[in-house]
């Protein structure tokens, strides 16, 4: 026997056995192919190949396919959308210019650009699922695209838009006042704001209903922030949360934010299922 | 000589002719390792090795290079077969009189039932004696004679550690030599 407690093929099977077998075994013949058969067989083989091998198209056309995708996908989004978050960001801006001009505070935690940022990126979030966005069911799945994708390549849009649309508000707010650091303005921001993404993402997903989505981020929000600010106002429950604005929590944040992400996405499809 | 595993390679990156040329080699034998498996149905024999072929070429994607062709072939070739037993239209059940007034049901899911009064009918003693193997025995046996697999291609096919096809390969051997004793 074996270390393992399995026999040794040759304990029980030597040649002879082996052969011995082999020999009684082969008095069971094989049938000879129909020669005419098999050939029009591999030549059917030939013809059909080119339909089904799935052959990995080159990286450049990958990113094309995606690029169609997005660009098909930001015809369909609401165009207030655009123009609204590019509203409220450079209204935000603004205030924060003046009220930095008047305070001259160099924390970037009391900023307002901050309160505005993750809050606007999320409710734009929170309208890209529901019924009156998505097309019926059936015309989903008739598609090229799988739903999934179509979700994705939205998320990613809203998300990308607000991104670039924030990060230039915090350049020009590090231009214009030289108090405030840029790379530290943007880390303050960056966390909150895809944590808050994340979270529309999801409710809207579980909910699909706009509105149910964008008050759940509104009051997780106000939470975050009462508890950030709570020196001010300690109330008991907020004691009792952590703060997630904290620098040092940012990572898990951003952690949180693509674990609801992935989730929304499985279940946007499993939901029909 | 390019072998099977460089061909498989080639038709997962795209190669059409490499599935011809791959069906050229092993059509043959795999037909033969179907029709016993199938004891003795050649015209299914026929379709399901045709059919391994097409699941070959529609699932080559998820071929994973050096990892032997031929485990990976016969591994389809295998799923097909339990699934052609498993489909609901092949799920039947032959009854004969039991020494009660009840039926004893003799198909099994794999046909070696059927195989027994096959062998019964035409004397034939190979077929009994596969029959008269337990399944896992079987297999392991069917593949290192009649698809030539060696024992770490066939625990390969099966999923399988390669000391449980050793140990079924023993086994079967020694049913099989008695079996054949019996037929003498």
């Amino acid at each position: 026997m074996t270390n393992n407690g399995v026999p040794p093929p040759e304990q029980d099977m030597d040649e002879h056995s082996l052969r011995e077998v082999g020999q009684f075994l082969a008095t069971w013949s094989a049938p000879v192919p129909d020669p005419l058969k098999k050939a029009m067989f591999i030549e059917q083989l030939r013809q059909t190949a080119p339909r089904l091998v799935p052959v990995r198209p080159p990286l450049h056309l990958s990113f094309q396919w995606m690029w169609l995708i997005l660009r098909a996908q930001m015809r369909l989004v609401n165009p207030l959308m655009w123009v609204g978050s590019a509203l409220i960001l450079t209204f935000g801006t603004v205030v924060t210019l003046i009220s930095t001009s008047l305070s001259s505070t160099g924390n970037p935690a009391a900023l307002p650009i901050l309160l505005v940022a993750p809050i606007v990126c999320a409710i734009g979030v929170a309208f890209l699922y529901g019924d009156e966005v998505d097309p019926p069911l059936e015309l989903q799945r008739s598609m090229p695209v799988s739903p999934r994708l179509i979700l994705l390549a939205r998320l990613v849009l809203l998300y990308g838009f607000n991104l670039i649309l924030a990060s230039l508000c915090s350049l020009i707010l590090a231009l214009v006042n030289t108090d405030i650091s840029l790379i530290p303005l943007i880390a303050a921001w960056l966390a909150p704001m895809t944590f808050l993404t994340g979270l529309a993402f999801l409710m809207s997903v579980l909910f699909f209903d706009t509105t149910v989505s964008i008050l759940i981020c509104l009051l997780a929000w106000c939470l975050l922030v009462y508890r950030h600010i709570g020196d001010l106002v300690v109330a008991p429950f907020t004691a009792a949360l952590p703060d997630l604005l904290q620098a040092d929590v940012r990572p898990l944040l951003i952690l949180l934010a693509a674990a609801m992400v992935v989730f929304g996405l499985w279940f946007s499809e499993k939901r029909w299922e | 000589m390019i072998s099977d595993e460089q061909l498989a390679l080639q038709l997962k990156q795209g190669n059409r002719e490499a599935l011809a040329v791959l069906a050229e080699r092993h059509y043959d034998a795999l037909l033969g390792y179907l029709y016993r498996r199938l004891w003795g149905d050649r015209a299914l024999a026929e379709d399901l090795a045709q059919e391994t072929f097409m699941r070959v070429l529609s699932a080559s994607q998820q071929y994973q290079y050096p990892r032997p062709f031929k485990a990976w072939l016969y591994a389809i070739a295998l799923n097909l077969v339990r699934n052609h037993h498993a489909s609901a239209d092949t799920r039947r059940v032959v009854a004969v009189p039991d020494t009660e007034d009840d039926v004893l049901p003799l198909v099994e899911e794999d046909g070696a039932g059927e195989a027994i009064l096959l062998a019964q009918d035409e004397n034939n003693a190979v077929i009994a004696a596969l029959a008269a193997l337990p399944e896992t025995q079987r297999e392991v046996i069917l593949f290192y004679y009649y698809a030539a697999l060696d024992m770490p291609a066939i625990a390969e096919a099966l999923d399988i550690p390669l000391g449980t096809v050793k140990s079924r390969m023993a086994a079967g051997i020694k049913r099989l030599r008695e079996g054949m004793k019996e037929a003498l």
